[in-house]
């Protein structure tokens, strides 16, 4: 031990207070940074969910913050949470999120119906990977908006949508299928009527 | 500037029937797809290896030309054949070296190309065929359009399968040169009896679709087998000597192997046809299946 | 070295991308438009640029055994300072841009200029090194996202180019596109270099 003194920099603890030292700073400045950025994008995100929401139900607003809490519920059930629209505390519709394989992955989407599923409220995509400019297309409003209104459930029977072409005249139990994309088309008529067969007995039991 | 290949000139020559029957189906302009794609083919190849020492263009050039050309919808756009062409022999086979060095059958990889590309034309528009002599050859074009009826598709819609008689005889809407199977057929045993195809990977092939057929659908595969393009995989696709692993136990683990995954694709996901993507997944295994099974080899006899 | 110097070395005679096949995994992944690529590219200037003041900076202090440690951390901090501004400020871009701005860590770049250049250097150099380095790999980033954007939307900055007539090139617009480009573009490049030895 008597030999040179070591510089403090060649020490074993060196490093490690080093790194401390270090480690804190940036820490901090981090810190910092979230803070400041934390509040604004979950205010973002909650308000994203709330419009998308409001605009499954379709329910007109000004003051998303105030109308939200209004009309909405959020409920949860075992894994699943949905949405329940009320007016004048009378029980309207759901909304939950359905899910279904696409061409290239997963489509999500929100599904608004009324309180006894007989029919579809609107629909709306919230992720989709599917071709752009083909697929990718089920998340345009024309395609969405048909199936506004439709008949889901009619005397205990899940209706399940028929594909047509662009150019025909769709009927009651109809959608027209982008043209190209079949494939994605059929998923998001799939999917409705295996995700409503999995949860309208379940939500409608918690009446 | 042509390097001469036996075997590719019988596999043109085989090549013929399956063409003059397409003609009569859908009329001349089969046959401008057909020059179009051999020409852009012969091209990128030349464009390739012109300046190499003893730069030819190898006859399978013209191979994969026409190969690409029968598995494209009758009504496909002339630009999107040159397309198809460019990138079947440019990516599939001048970027690994040229002929002899391809991992990926080169027609496939033009086909799919323009298959991601444009869906559109690939799988919307099909031709409902003339059967009336001389049908398509007193016509340039078939105008009888029909939207989404190949047979595969109709299964995948309505789950309704077409008659076996009509898949024989090749009266069905479907690409250019898949439509008779029976036609497909006959090419192909004179392909084996001539030693210019082999016949493992065929029987390989049809033993496992036929097997996961019955196992993910539990229905007759005849049906299966003649829909789509399947016999025109077994016969010309997955025959390619090139892109085929050299060892012969090998040989038959791709052929199961892309029997598996075409079952599997047309089962579980969203597309109608299988066969495609199943050989250029056969086809990226091949190389490591066959090293392992050489390095077992190596061990046994060490 | 001149500053001139540093900076065309590291942004065009040594690029990252085509010379040193770095940072390929980012630049397949967000080049399907120009307007990501864009930020994407921003994104990796104010890394790197950063990443190699603070690393100069404090370089005779950092013990040798732990440096790669300090230069990760240094380098994860200004990546999530660039997300965070992002999902505050753009959170649509931010939304496109999925996780690969939080990747831009893994982005071997970053770690190859720290290692290679601002562990030697002043800091001044390591700014002008880093912003080289980031505009030439943005570059790159630019002309892919370009043609892909030009053939698989027939638009460009999301202004419409190609009118109606054009046929959209679906692959153009996915990720396998990407691969094809980086690949020709590396080989236009590099093929003449090649060629004078």
């Amino acid at each position: 031990m008597a030999n040179e003194k070591k510089l403090f920099r060649e020490t074993r603890v060196y490093p490690i207070i080093f790194m401390l030292i270090i480690t804190a700073i940036f820490i901090g400045i981090l810190a910092t940074f979230y803070q400041f950025s934390f509040a604004k994008v979950q205010k973002y995100r909650k308000t994203q969910l709330k419009k998308m929401v409001m605009g499954v139900f379709e329910i007109p607003t000004q003051n998303i913050e105030n109308d939200f809490p209004r009309y909405i519920t959020i409920r949860k059930m075992e894994d699943l949470i949905y949405y329940e629209y009320r007016q004048d505390s009378i029980l309207m519709g759901y909304c939950f999120p359905i899910s279904g394989s696409g061409l290239w992955g997963t489509i999500h989407a929100l599904l608004a119906v009324t309180r006894d599923f007989g029919k579809i409220i609107n629909i709306e995509i919230v992720d989709q990977n599917e071709t752009p400019g083909l697929g990718g297309r089920i998340t345009e409003s024309w395609f969405k908006d048909q199936f506004k209104g439709k008949i889901l459930i009619d005397d205990n029977i899940l209706n399940n949508f028929m594909l047509i072409s662009e150019n025909e005249i769709a009927k009651d139990n109809e959608i027209k299928q982008i043209t190209g994309a079949t494939a994605s088309s059929k998923a998001l008529v799939d999917m409705i009527y295996e995700d409503v067969k999995k949860y309208n007995l379940k939500l409608r039991a918690d009446l | 500037m042509i390097l001469k290949q036996k075997m590719m000139n019988k596999v043109l020559y085989a090549l013929i029937p399956i063409i003059l029957f397409a003609i009569f189906l859908y009329g001349w302009r089969i046959l401008m797809v057909i020059f179009i794609s051999n020409i852009f083919a012969f091209l990128t190849e030349y464009l390739f290896i012109r300046k190499k020492k003893f730069g030819k263009v190898s006859m399978a050039a013209f191979v994969t030309g026409t190969l690409l050309a029968l598995t494209l919808p009758p009504t496909i756009p002339f630009w999107m054949v040159a397309v198809g062409s460019i990138v079947a022999i440019s990516f599939g086979k001048m970027v690994f070296g040229g002929f002899g060095m391809n991992v990926f059958n080169p027609a496939i990889v033009g086909r799919t190309f323009i298959y991601i590309s444009f869906p559109n034309a690939m799988t919307m528009q099909w031709l409902q065929p003339l059967t009336k002599f001389p049908a398509g050859f007193a016509v340039w074009q078939n105008t009888s359009l029909v939207t989404t009826a190949t047979p595969m598709i109709e299964y995948n819609n309505s789950a309704k399968l077409t008659e076996l008689t009509q898949l024989f005889s090749g009266t069905i809407s479907g690409s250019i040169g898949e439509t008779s199977a029976i036609l497909i057929l006959l090419v192909g045993i004179y392909l084996v009896i001539t030693k210019t195809a082999k016949w493992q990977p065929m029987l390989s092939l049809l033993i496992s679709f036929s097997l996961f057929t019955s196992i993910f659908y539990g229905a007759n595969p005849l049906q299966f087998i003649f829909s789509g393009g399947l016999m025109f995989g077994t016969i010309f696709m997955i025959t390619d000597p090139v892109s085929m692993p050299k060892n012969k136990i090998a040989i038959w683990i791709y052929g199961l192997l892309v029997g598996f995954l075409t079952v599997f694709i047309r089962k579980f996901s969203l597309f109608t046809e299988g066969f495609m993507f199943a050989l250029l997944l056969g086809n990226i295994f091949m190389p490591i299946i066959e090293f392992g099974l050489n390095q077992m080899k190596v061990k046994k006899s060490g | 070295m001149k500053k001139k110097e540093i900076f065309i070395t590291s942004a065009f005679t040594q690029n990252s991308v085509w010379r040193q096949i770095l940072g390929i995994c980012s630049a397949l992944a967000v080049t399907n438009l120009m307007l990501n690529s864009l930020v994407m590219g921003l994104g990796v200037i104010f890394t790197l640029a950063l990443s190699g003041f603070t690393i100069s900076l404090i370089r005779e202090y950092i013990p040798k055994r732990i440096r790669m440690m300090v230069q990760t951390l240094i380098i994860a901090s200004y990546v999530i300072i660039v997300d965070l501004f992002l999902k505050t400020f753009y959170p649509e871009i931010s939304k496109s841009l999925g996780p690969y701005v939080g990747l831009i860590i893994t982005n071997c770049i970053i770690m190859g200029r720290a290692e290679a250049f601002a562990g030697k250097n002043s800091p001044v150099d390591s700014v002008i090194d880093g912003i080289g380095a980031g505009m030439g790999y943005t570059l790159v980033l630019l002309i892919i996202a370009s043609v892909r954007e030009l053939f698989g939307f027939g638009s460009l900055f999301g202004i419409p180019i190609l009118g109606d007539w054009w046929t959209k090139w679906s692959i153009m617009v996915m990720a396998p596109s990407a691969f094809f480009m980086l690949a020709i573009l590396i080989w236009i490049i590099n093929t003449p270099r090649q060629k004078r030895g």
